[in-house]
């Protein structure tokens, strides 16, 4: 560790972060025709998102809800403040990081949960078969909501991304490294 | 290293191959129905051929309608080219799942109750 570093993204943190990047590209780009490997990514996909939540509970300081959950006032000035350039810096997640986590989890949770409901529907298999047979319409609307927020999803990242890159350059640091290696310089300087 | 989120990280990873290496062995009998799909494109130019021998044994029980006789019907109202299509058991009863593309280029998404041809579902696809 470098002079002045801290620890600040336990090694569940980045393992989620990148395993979630790797399974909603594979699942994005296999889609219905490589039907089987596509629901066991959303599978994958579903854990995880599950077991990132019971961390935001029971995790370390910089993972908890806790620590990165602002109220709404809080983000829109922070957000305000990143378009001035001026954004104070966060050792954690930042307001704006922390909203993104929650509707990337959100939506992550409905894809992955209209997705079953639509290979139950359709093909009478994995955790919702009992819904096999609920009919066309109700399999169109899943089948919606799965695309709808498979795509918002893209949205999100790219908003993500941008966002990674805008806090990177005002305050000089790469927030990249920083979710790779897990370390952060510990204090701004003045 | 947090004992915990050593824990959580195995947990992660672990599940995570287990879950892709199933799903990439479950391709194996995907990929045999995509090779069946070949086929009966290579037999298209003879209509007779066009469907697999299962379906035919099943089209020869008088059980269902040919998807010959059902596409005449639907390229009423989408005159264009089959792109793909598969027969499918639901519910016990038999689905043709059609894509075709009309005239106009777009992409139709079609599912036909088998014994009856009657439109289960049409649904302008991407």
């Amino acid at each position: 560790m470098e002079q002045g570093e801290v620890r600040v993204w336990d090694p569940f943190v980045r393992i989620f972060h990148w395993l979630l990047v790797l399974l909603f590209t594979l699942a994005y780009v296999t889609g219905e025709d490589w039907l089987s490997l596509h629901v066991n990514a959303g599978y994958a996909v579903f854990g995880l998102v599950l077991m990132r939540v019971l961390w935001g509970v029971v995790g370390t300081p910089h993972a908890r809800f806790s620590d990165f959950v602002y109220r709404p006032s809080r983000v829109i000035a922070f957000m305000k403040d990143t378009l001035a350039l001026r954004a104070r810096r966060y050792l954690g997640h930042n307001p704006a990081g922390g909203a993104m986590i929650l509707l990337m989890l959100v939506s992550l949770l409905l894809v992955s949960v209209s997705g079953f409901a639509v290979y139950g529907i359709e093909k009478g298999a994995g955790p919702l078969a009992m819904l096999a047979g609920s009919g066309e319409s109700l399999e169109k609307v899943f089948e919606e909501v799965h695309e709808f927020f498979a795509n918002f999803m893209v949205l999100l990242v790219v908003v993500h991304i941008a966002g990674v890159v805008v806090e990177s350059l005002i305050h000089r640091e790469n927030l990249v490294k920083a979710m790779l290696n897990g370390r952060k310089r510990a204090r701004d300087e003045e | 290293m947090n004992i915990k989120a050593a824990i959580f990280s195995a947990i992660a990873v672990l599940g995570t191959l287990g879950l892709l290496w199933v799903g990439y062995q479950g391709m194996d009998s995907q990929q045999r129905e995509h090779e069946e799909d070949e086929e009966t494109e290579q037999a298209r130019e003879q209509p007779e051929m066009r469907e697999h021998d299962a379906v035919r044994a099943i089209k020869q029980r008088g059980d269902i309608l040919s998807l010959d006789q059902i596409l005449r019907d639907a390229r009423g109202q989408h005159t264009g080219r089959v792109l793909d299509s598969e027969l499918e058991q639901k519910d016990g009863r038999y689905v043709y799942e059609v894509e075709l593309v009309d005239d106009q280029g777009r992409v139709w998404e079609m599912k036909f109750d088998a014994r009856t041809g009657e439109v289960l579902r049409e649904k302008q696809g991407d």
